[in-house]
């Protein structure tokens, strides 16, 4: 079973479930519109809007304390802290000069990352004497605009995917904020901007994720191919890569449902699942909402209304509906885990650029 | 204002933010190199052993290598895609492997930017179809994106 909501006219390209999952804060053009979503029988219901980007909002992140964080192409981040019903924006010094395209809270919700065309990402904390939220810039040996940040759960890891086709692992260590971190596959001395990772995919990397027991990487490109990322022991080394070619069209999101198990989707407008290990390797297995698996219902299209808008919109009188036979009639831009626990996901959404936001079940 | 502000290239003028692409260390091959891979490819339009033909030509293709020698070596392939049989097409793509036939679609759009690829468009688009035909626009999604150009 899966759960449409219809919520916007405009493409959403970044949504985020609060804390508790019964609200949900979705990009809407400049804005940012909170929705609570009521019982299974109401519609969901607009809370608030956060209006202060004057350019479209790219991405949205909620923390753990219940933090917003909104970044936009007006080079701008936001951090919205709940006070008494309402959000109050706080500022962040961002200090760079192209658009921000992707962000993400650390997970104890102390730090966030911000990737922008500018070829930086600002690695933002909060200086309490300000009261503003102030970023140190990971610049080298970024070529291209960030297109995806993933945190390791330590605090200190910061995964990123950019278009010039690499994925990098860095630490994003602060002085004074973070504890310092116990030795990982990653790495053992990890100082502000350490590269403990670097691999070319040869494509456009839209999406990075660590998995479930953070031991590796899964990378979704704009190929249509899904690569996973082994670390080797040695610095910079890699172990092994497993990449699955496919013949669906582009990837855009990518998350883990457990340590053996991802979803992808992207430009197919549906949910596609790989499995395997590092061992037998990986490849597709099924995919949810699958068109294939459904039939066209042509007595919805016989309707005199719908003659006229085929007609109107593609200057076709053919009788045959336009719509998709999948949910999301448009690519999906984002899927976040929605239910289970970090091991076993077994609700995720995502949202498009059909402005829908739809929770599946895996 | 005379000028178009709005088309100059900003980016020109800052020395930090020229995207250079990553060295792809690819060996480049000499016209004498490909000499014994022309005379196999030859043999096998010879024997009619187009899948044959196809196998060496999609295997090792020359990335890395001067204008001219992609030419020459498009130009041999496409003598084995003209020879084949509409009929024997999907044989020959079902025995390749992905990563093949992502080499091959490759070649076909290569060659048609070519004038001599031109004049038998007709081959190439028959080609082409017949992969999206059996394997999806997975090659065709891949050729875009891909770094690797003949």
């Amino acid at each position: 079973m899966s759960l449409p909501l219809s919520l916007s006219k405009q493409p959403i390209y970044d949504h985020c479930f609060s804390v508790d999952r019964r609200s949900v804060a979705i990009s809407k053009g400049n804005d940012v519109e909170i929705y609570e979503l009521t019982d299974s029988s109401g519609k969901p219901r607009l809370l608030t809007t956060l209006k202060h980007h004057d350019k479209p909002v790219t991405a949205l992140d909620i923390s753990i304390d219940g933090k917003i964080v909104t970044c936009s192409q007006d080079r701008n981040a936001l951090v919205w802290v709940p006070t008494n019903g309402d959000y109050k924006p706080t500022l962040v010094l961002l200090r760079i000069n192209r658009a921000a395209t992707c962000v993400k809270w650390s997970p104890n919700g102390k730090k966030f990352a911000v990737g922008s065309s500018a070829r930086v990402i600002s690695v933002c904390y909060f200086e309490d004497e300000n009261d503003w939220w102030i970023s140190k810039h990971i610049k080298r040996p970024l070529k291209s605009t960030i297109l995806s940040l993933d945190w390791h759960p330590n605090n200190v890891l910061l995964a990123c995917g950019s278009t010039d086709s690499h994925v990098r692992v860095f630490s994003a260590y602060i002085k004074g904020v973070d504890s310092k971190p116990s030795p990982t596959v990653w790495g053992e001395r990890l100082p502000f901007q350490t590269l403990c990772l670097d691999h070319n995919l040869g494509s456009w990397v839209h999406d990075v994720k660590f998995d479930p027991t953070s031991n590796f990487l899964g990378a979704a490109t704009h190929d249509g191919s899904v690569t996973f990322i082994y670390p080797g022991p040695g610095e910079l080394e890699v172990a092994k890569i497993s990449k699955v070619r496919t013949s669906f069209l582009p990837f855009r999101s990518l998350i883990f449902l457990s340590p053996s198990k991802v979803v992808v989707a992207g430009h197919d407008c549906y949910p596609i699942v790989f499995e395997g290990s590092a061992e037998e390797g990986w490849k597709h297995t099924y995919s949810i909402d699958d068109p294939a698996t459904k039939k066209r219902n042509y007595n919805e299209n016989q309707s005199a209304l719908n003659m006229f808008r085929q007609m109107d919109l593609k200057g076709s009188s053919d009788t045959a509906s336009s719509s998709l036979l999948t949910i999301h009639q448009n690519t999906i831009n984002v899927l976040r885990p929605f239910q289970g626990t970090s091991g076993e996901v077994t609700k995720f959404s995502s949202s498009g650029n059909d402005g829908k936001v739809v929770i599946f079940d895996v | 204002m005379e000028e178009d502000w709005r088309r100059i290239d900003v980016d020109q003028f800052d020395p930090e933010s020229q995207f250079v692409e990553d060295d792809l260390g690819l060996p480049s091959y000499t016209l004498e190199d490909l000499q014994g891979k022309f005379q196999q490819i030859r043999q096998s339009i010879a024997s009619n052993n187009i899948a044959e033909g196809i196998k060496l030509s999609v295997t090792d293709a020359p990335y890395g290598s001067a204008n001219d020698v992609k030419q020459s070596y498009l130009l041999a392939v496409l003598e084995v895609l003209n020879t084949a049989k509409q009929s024997e097409v999907n044989t020959v793509i079902s025995q390749l492997s992905t990563e093949e036939v992502d080499v091959l679609v490759k070649i076909v759009y290569a060659l048609m930017a070519t004038s001599e690829g031109q004049r038998s468009g007709g081959a190439l688009l028959g080609w082409l179809d017949k992969i999206v035909d059996s394997v999806g626009e997975g090659p065709i999604v891949r050729y875009l994106s891909d770094p690797y150009r003949i």
